[in-house]
């Protein structure tokens, strides 16, 4: 074709994306200026206990008859747990509530620099003791399913290896376990922090630090890319609705308790302690071979925060006979919210549930 | 008499170059060049007075009396004193090859001014134990010059020296091709001209009532400058991979963008472009060099905000404010005190646990 007609076919192409973008644009414009619904978390729940700042809730059950025993989940301190409810036809929360499942969620609350001094021992073996307890005790039965969620299923981890007799069931999702690899940038960058010096210096961490070293890890994708995605689907009122919920949930970053973020880079981290049964909370030394419930172990093959050499080896450090990995493929998020979620890993974690707790 | 030690002066010989007086030199030659030292103002301050007076004495038709009457005068005739002697030190600095000997002459005059200065203030001339030997005071004034001029030689030259190689290297990056290999050697010799020379000064100890403000004040000075330097070697670790993307990108685009260019062209080549920035940067952030070099800024980022911070504690403890360190101190009692609580309620919790069972 001869260069000037393709040099007109551009030029005519050019002005009708330009046109094409402009209305794109502008009915965006109205959306977002719009009412809009980016309300998050919105299963119904109720708060039944409360210890500090972390907060326990209760999903109302929508059957007669739940299943028993509860399940508690355990979110990481990293962000919010309303991750697993994010947006209603896409919650996990809601998914495992409707499937008569009764469960119990841990807020762990936003610390202040007066929550600088908690440590890893005071998170497992005080509020996560006490949450377990609570539900324990509200529920009347003497164990509970526990389900952790990235850094809370390594707490769950640790929790169970110290009190198997209150745990019935394990499941832990996208959950480090075995921190040795070299194909996660927080593994290889957290090798080289001065961890002292930076809790000697921020107190808490900031959520915003942490933010920072998470979009560092993929800027072009997740500082260029994703907001061109959202310019492109702008005048998409359900994705609009759906992306400002992401975007509330990203940047909604707890500040790191100082102690305890410094103890878990440390141990977990950097020496990677847990599988090596060398992981001390207080003056107990965690023993990965104490897990003998049932367990599940639920991870991303695209994870890039978790990356599965993380997690995928969690049961070969266990000494539960009913084990079971299940891999799914997406990414750390996408296990919550991609449509895979609702039609693979929902299915997956409710059915596995159902099943131990129907088992004597 | 003043003039005349002047006159003096300019016969002296001219001595060899000499850094440090080169440096005063210039400074002094600043001076000269200005226009207000171009004004002949000798005598201005008295004849201003006096016509002042004058004014006073017809206008009110009352003369200045008293004290004021007495001092402002005097007042007056040591601001002209001040004056020639300004003048002169810019003439006896501002000329080539200034000398010890040279300045020594200067110092004379200076030390005539203070005796005139004194005799007209207090009507006394000044004690010969204050006056002393002129010639010895010369003596030693042409010694202290001699001796500073040998210490600013070993210590500030070299970072003047420094200081010229930085310029003519900054006037080379400016005029040349792009260059991440000159952008390094400019800020090595910037830190190198610090550390040889002004760093010493930053870094000595201080003394005095004021001394832990100012050792703080210097030490975060320091800080700031090394995380400065740190921040540049982080963003030089991007020039040559940002480069060779580019490079990469141009080469497997040529094809795309032959012919007609289509809205689909043009999301293929965003897609390429994100994509390959994406594998070249996660290579990138993989390497032990990022690793180091991101740990190193964060350090140095660590160690400024920590000496920053330590001088504004300072600062803080004359207001009525409390500083971090205070709070930390009530912060890690509350803590203390809470674990103390959380214990004892246990532990009165088991115990009422037994009395219950032994009512049973």
């Amino acid at each position: 074709m001869p260069e000037t007609t393709n040099k007109e076919k551009t030029k005519t192409n050019l002005v009708k994306e330009i046109d094409f973008l402009q209305k794109k644009f502008l009915r965006g414009l109205e959306i977002l200026t719009s009412p809009l619904n980016t309300s998050v978390g919105t299963t119904p729940s109720e708060l039944v206990y409360q210890e500090d700042k972390m907060k326990i809730f209760r999903y109302v059950p929508v059957k007669k008859e739940v299943n028993s025993p509860p399940v508690l989940m355990v979110y990481a301190l990293i962000n919010r747990q309303y991750m697993l409810d994010l947006q209603p036809d896409r919650s996990i929360i809601r998914y495992l509530v409707n499937q008569g499942i009764d469960v119990y969620i841990i807020d762990w609350g936003y610390p202040s620099q007066m929550d600088k001094f908690i440590t890893l021992e005071d998170y497992i073996e005080g509020y996560l003791n006490n949450a377990v307890e609570e539900v324990l005790k509200q529920s009347g039965v003497s164990k509970l399913t526990m389900a952790g969620i990235c850094q809370g299923g390594t707490f769950s981890a640790i929790y169970s290896a110290l009190h198997p007799d209150k745990i019935k069931n394990l499941i832990t999702i996208v959950s480090p376990i075995d921190f040795e690899t070299d194909t996660g940038l927080l593994n290889i960058w957290s090798k080289g922090l001065d961890v002292d010096k930076m809790v000697d210096s921020f107190g808490n961490i900031p959520g915003e630090f942490m933010n920072i070293g998470f979009l560092l890890m993929n800027p072009f994708r997740l500082m260029l890319d994703k907001y061109v995605g959202f310019l492109i689907n702008i005048d998409d009122k359900d994705f609009v609705n759906n992306f400002i919920r992401m975007e509330k949930w990203i940047f909604d970053s707890p500040d790191q308790a100082a102690t305890a973020w410094k103890e878990f880079l440390r141990d977990c981290y950097q020496k990677n302690l847990l599988v090596k049964n060398q992981l001390k909370i207080g003056d107990k030394v965690v023993n990965l071979k104490n897990i003998t419930m049932p367990v599940l172990n639920i991870f991303a093959e695209y994870d890039h925060l978790v990356p599965p050499a993380c997690s995928r080896n969690f049961t070969d450090y266990i000494s539960s006979k009913d084990k079971e990995i299940a891999s799914f493929l997406t990414g750390h998020i996408g296990i919550f919210v991609s449509s895979r979620s609702q039609k693979e890993i929902c299915p997956k974690l409710s059915q596995w549930i159902i099943k131990r707790s129907q088992e004597k | 008499m003043p003039e005349k030690r002047e006159t003096e002066s300019q016969e002296q010989t001219e001595s060899p170059s000499n850094p440090f007086f080169d440096m005063w030199n210039k400074f002094a030659g600043s001076f000269k060049s200005h226009p207000f030292m171009q004004m002949d103002l000798s005598g201005a301050f008295p004849q201003w007075f006096k016509a002042y007076d004058d004014i006073a004495k017809k206008f009110y038709s009352v003369p200045l009396s008293g004290v004021v009457g007495e001092v402002f005068p005097k007042f007056v005739d040591t601001a002209d004193v001040y004056m020639r002697l300004f003048k002169s030190w810019a003439d006896a600095a501002g000329r080539p090859n200034v000398s010890p000997d040279l300045m020594k002459n200067f110092f004379s005059i200076w030390s005539d001014s203070q005796k005139e200065i004194f005799s007209k203030l207090f009507g006394l001339p000044l004690p010969d134990a204050l006056g002393g030997n002129i010639q010895e005071w010369n003596e030693l004034i042409k010694n202290s010059l001699e001796n500073f001029s040998r210490f600013y030689t070993a210590n500030y030259q070299p970072f003047i020296e420094n200081w010229n190689k930085i310029s003519q290297e900054t006037d080379k990056i400016l005029r040349e091709k792009p260059d991440p290999t000159k952008y390094k050697e400019f800020y090595s010799t910037l830190m190198q001209g610090y550390e040889s020379a002004l760093g010493k000064f930053i870094k000595m100890p201080m003394v005095g009532p004021s001394r832990l403000l100012l050792e703080k004040v210097f030490k975060s000075i320091d800080a700031f400058i090394k995380y400065y330097t740190a921040i540049v070697d982080f963003n030089m670790v991007f020039y040559s991979p940002g480069k060779e993307t580019v490079e990469e990108l141009a080469r497997k685009a040529t094809d795309l963008l032959k012919g007609e260019v289509t809205q689909e062209k043009y999301k293929q080549f965003y897609e390429l472009l994100i994509k390959t920035f994406e594998d070249r940067f996660f290579q990138l952030f993989k390497t032990p060099a990022f690793t180091e070099v991101i740990r190193r800024t964060l350090d140095s980022y660590l160690d400024f905000r920590k000496q920053h911070f330590a001088v504004m504690e300072e600062m803080l403890k004359a207001t009525p404010i409390i500083t971090r360190t205070e709070i930390d101190d009530v912060y890690q009692e509350l803590y203390n005190l809470k674990k103390r609580i959380k214990e004892l309620e246990r532990h009165l919790k088991g115990e009422k646990t037994k009395k219950d069972e032994r009512r049973k």
